[in-house]
């Protein structure tokens, strides 16, 4: 027989043992949710005392299912109260959700927020756990779940990742990385054959080293090349040139007799420069347009002799040109690029730098070719830029379609000390981009913290087809248009998808044309391409003066009456003149149950936002305008113009109103 | 009734406690079962081991110089009870476990979540499969350093080591089965170990995955091996393992 005091110690183990496997399903039976749905069940009470329609809830896990998303989200057991408005304002986590198009109970929680949706404990749940890859984005950043189903490129669910994904466009991302829903339709650099005839070797020193230092909106990246790199690019861009050397000494001649024009072709050049509107293309130091390069100081950019080449045909120097191609005189071209070369000219560059700059660029010899080559495909200029002999394969940089569900462990922090997570990650490289390691060749683009923000938040969209169909939005019909025959020869002639756009094709700054046989009047359109001028007062002009020949305006009016028409939209409403107690109440209506004055003109008075509406019978049809009146953002969704719920009898009288307004002095049917 | 009982029969002065044992003793479903009545003599315990398909493969007597601690460290008896373990919650874990691609790391969140004690569970099961490759490597080497491997145990010996393997593969079928990135390049490396054999080894790495790389079916190959091929054929070995000890001559003493 044992002593007694083993078996005392045998007990006593035995005790300690049995509490020690005991903890476990004690703490089954008192987990953290049941006390945070007891608080629930308080706070519900007390508002239910004061009349708020909060009921408590029954203990107990809850959870929101959905297999086709492997949703399975735990996440209600203890936000109790987000689908309830009563509880706007409870504090967090009984909060309501804010208002969304979306079933919660269908799409649950971490389809959007991410986190751990099966986890029962607040910390796991919100995922700041090892070894759960999706932690719960910042609140910034769970918009960036809003483009993993809305895959267009301008969702107009999310304003945030709509920038981002303008931004990736506008960046180019996708010359060197693949992105989904992007591809590199046309390189966005300038083509560089002819570099060497079109540009200063210093400029395009000053350029390659810095080139947010000659223009902060540049949209080329900064590679932060070294002096030395950036002189042997120099050196090695200049040679490649298409000009003989005949042609060279011809540019040379030419050059002087910009350079010796007289002020009276200067002030010429100057005035026919204003008046074609350039600047509705290209800006001055940031002011004006967008579509074309900044020419504030492109005397200090390009050669005198290139300017007045590139103002004979652009097309002949780059096929793809989006600048329209102006019927300019020989004296026009002349004085306008003297204008240029006098004028426009960097006037903060230092002489004695330009000296030290030529210094520093190498003679091309062998070796510095060499280099350069190197130094062009090491950085993938190709990717952006044309150049002969530079055609460029496959991807450059990583492949970014699933860069939004990254795993931590595979991306490398280098020795820096930000948060381990995917979006800080994201957000860093947007800002500093090589800041992970001194091998990585990205450019830096310069984005603001908010546009990086952006950026970060539409590449977290790209989380790779982890979306089954059935939830994907319908995508909207691709836009396809391609006309053909006389009317493209316009469009190509001028560019005018550049600015306007055609069922869906073409630029956005200037009004769709899809319906514009259908809205205005022929012979409207046809004054307008003589003198275009603005319809809205507060804005400033912006269409160029094209110099369209007679019958290139024939043309464009009647394929505008005959193709550019939707029949939908009848063309007048009146068979006969209406009678005046109608254009009585269309006047009442106009000024007093909907004071429309507040932004339209009529007769010299009212505001300034829309469009005067004197004469308006001469622009428009007046069944485009009845139909407009009863809902404007049919035709222009995004439209300030008010829906005001006009009845089909309102909208008629107003029309009738409008239809007689007169003119305001002048012949041309508009306001000047 | 046969003459085991005889010598039981209550007497008038027995108490109220044994005339109750004796009637239950004697009935006829007490001895369909067990065939012999209480123990008195070492007959009767000689009786009890050859008639019961359990203690038969136990000694019907333990000398005392075998059971001192020092000398076996209970390591064999510490693995078998960590076996037991591994058992109990290895069946209780099948309740709630699917070895199904979508399904298996899911059932790993919910145990941890919202099954009751579901991480008690777990975490013992896992705690006892270390437990037990440590406590087998250890019961191996107090064999081998007190010699108790030589004749007449040299087939103990044999069977031990297929015990050892059997348990080995155990832990390393049960790796993959949470079906998580850990278990995924553990069983990438170990069976591209298997592969790396001379002639057979990419077929070996064939049967083993059930195909070319880690899938639903190398999941449901291993959940098998798991739960039903590896346990009968450990079970059986263990059997054969403590049977054999007792017909070797007995726990740990010089012959």
């Amino acid at each position: 027989m044992a002593p007694l005091r083993l078996w005392l110690a045998f007990a006593i183990a035995s005790v300690l043992m049995f509490l020690a496997l005991a903890i476990s399903p004690v703490r089954h039976v008192f987990p953290e949710w049941k006390s945070i749905q007891k608080q629930y069940n308080q706070l519900a009470a007390e508002r239910y005392k004061m009349g708020q329609d909060v009921r408590p809830v029954e203990i107990g896990l809850r959870q929101l299912w959905n297999p086709d998303l492997g949703v399975v989200d735990r996440c209600t057991t203890c936000h109790l109260g987000i689908d309830n408005p009563e509880l706007r304002d409870a504090p967090e986590p009984f909060r309501a959700h804010p208002t969304t198009p979306h079933r919660l109970e269908e799409i649950g929680c971490t389809v959007c927020h991410r986190g751990q949706g099966r986890a029962t404990t607040t910390e796991a749940a919100h995922g700041a756990t090892k070894h759960w890859e999706s932690p719960m984005l910042p609140s910034f950043y769970v918009s960036g779940s809003c483009g993993s189903c809305h895959r267009e490129r301008k969702p107009p669910e999310t304003y945030t990742v709509a920038s981002g994904r303008r931004l990736i466009q506008e960046a180019n991302c996708a010359a060197c990385h693949k992105i989904p829903g992007f591809s590199l339709e046309r390189k966005p650099g300038p083509d560089l054959s002819d570099i060497g005839d079109k540009v200063r070797p210093e400029w395009l020193y000053r350029w390659l080293k810095s080139p947010f230092d000659y223009l902060p909106e540049s949209k080329m990246p900064d590679f932060h090349l070294s002096e030395s790199e950036a002189a042997v690019l120099t050196s090695y861009l200049l040679t490649f040139k298409k000009k003989s050397p005949e042609e060279a000494a011809a540019g040379r001649q030419w050059e002087q007799a910009l350079l010796n024009a007289s002020d009276e072709e200067i002030e010429f050049g100057e005035t026919r420069y204003r008046e074609l509107r350039c600047v509705s293309c290209h800006a001055q130091e940031g002011r004006g347009g967008k579509l074309g390069p900044d020419l504030g100081k492109v005397a200090s950019k390009v050669q005198p002799a290139w300017l007045v080449s590139w103002l004979e045909n652009p097309r002949e120097h780059y096929p793809d040109s989006i600048m329209p191609q102006y019927g300019l005189t020989e004296r026009e071209k002349k004085s306008i690029a003297a204008y240029m070369v006098s004028e426009l000219v960097d006037y903060d560059a230092d002489p004695d730098e330009d000296d030290k700059i030529l210094e520093l660029i190498p003679e091309p010899d062998r070796a510095v070719m060499a280099e350069g080559e190197e130094l062009f495909r090491q950085y993938g200029c190709a990717y952006c830029h044309a150049l002969t002999g530079h055609e460029v394969r496959g991807e450059f940089g990583a492949d970014l379609s699933e860069i939004g569900v990254k795993d931590i462990d595979q991306l490398d922090f280098g020795n820096t000390k930000i948060e381990r997570s995917l979006v800080q990650w994201l957000y860093t490289k947007m800002k500093i981009p090589r800041i992970f390691s001194p091998d990585l060749r990205m450019p830096d683009y310069h984005f603001s913290d908010e546009e990086a923000r952006q950026v970060t938040a539409a590449l977290l969209s790209l989380t790779g087809d982890n979306i089954p169909p059935k939830y994907l939005p319908p995508s909207p019909d691709p836009p396809s248009y391609s006309p053909s025959g006389p009317f493209n020869r316009i469009l190509e002639k001028y560019q005018c998808l550049s600015c306007h756009s055609i069922r869906g094709v073409g630029g956005e700054i200037a009004p769709d044309l899809t319906r514009e046989g259908s809205m205005a009047k022929p012979e409207w359109i046809a004054r307008y391409f003589e003198l275009p001028y603005t319809l809205r007062p507060i804005m400033t002009e912006r269409m160029p003066i094209l110099g369209l020949t007679r019958e290139e305006i024939e043309t464009a009016v009647s394929y505008f009456q005959l193709v550019l028409v939707d029949d939908s939209i009848p063309r007048e409403i009146f068979l006969s003149p209406p009678d005046r107690s109608m254009v009585e109440t269309g006047r009442r209506l106009f000024y007093e149950k909907y004071g429309c004055q507040a932004c339209h003109q009529v007769n010299q008075q009212g505001g300034y936002v829309g469009p005067p509406l004197d004469g308006v019978r001469n622009r428009l049809y007046s069944g485009y305008i009845y139909e407009w009146l009863l809902n404007p953002q049919r035709f222009i969704p995004e439209t300030i113009d008010p829906n005001q719920g006009l009845t089909p009898e309102e909208a008629r009288a107003i029309t009738a109103f409008l239809y007689g307004l007169p003119p305001a002095g002048g012949s041309q049917g508009g306001s000047r | 009734m046969n003459d085991l009982s005889t010598n039981w029969n209550a007497t008038p002065q027995a108490g109220v406690g044994r005339r109750l044992l004796t009637r239950l003793t004697g009935s006829g479903v007490w001895r369909s079962v067990f065939r012999h009545g209480w123990i008195r003599t070492n007959r009767d315990r000689a009786l009890t081991i050859y008639s019961n398909v359990f203690l038969h493969i136990h000694p019907v007597k333990v000398r005392k110089s075998a059971l001192p601690f020092r000398v076996t460290f209970c390591l064999g008896g510490l693995s078998l009870a960590l076996f037991i373990v591994l058992t109990v919650t290895g069946i209780l874990l099948m309740l709630y476990y699917h070895p199904s691609a979508p399904r298996a790391y899911e059932d790993m969140k919910d145990l941890e979540f919202v099954v009751s004690s579901g991480v008690f569970l777990r975490n013992l099961h896992r705690w006892s499969a270390h437990l037990m490759v440590i406590t087998v490597f250890l019961h191996m080497l107090r064999v081998f350093f007190a010699g108790a491997y030589r004749p007449p145990r040299e087939f103990n010996w044999v069977v031990g080591v297929m015990l050892l393997v059997l348990t080995l593969l155990l832990s390393f079928t049960g790796y993959l089965l949470p079906w998580d990135q850990l278990a995924y390049w553990a069983i990438t490396v170990g069976t591209n170990m298997a592969g790396a054999v001379p002639w057979v080894g990419d077929e070996i790495r064939f049967l083993l995955l059930g195909g070319n790389t880690i899938g639903e079916n190398t999941l449901i190959r291993f959940y098998v091996l798991h739960c039903v091929v590896l346990p009968l054929g450990i079970v059986v070995l263990m059997a054969v393992h403590f049977w054999r000890v007792r017909k070797d001559g007995g726990l740990a003493r010089p012959l």
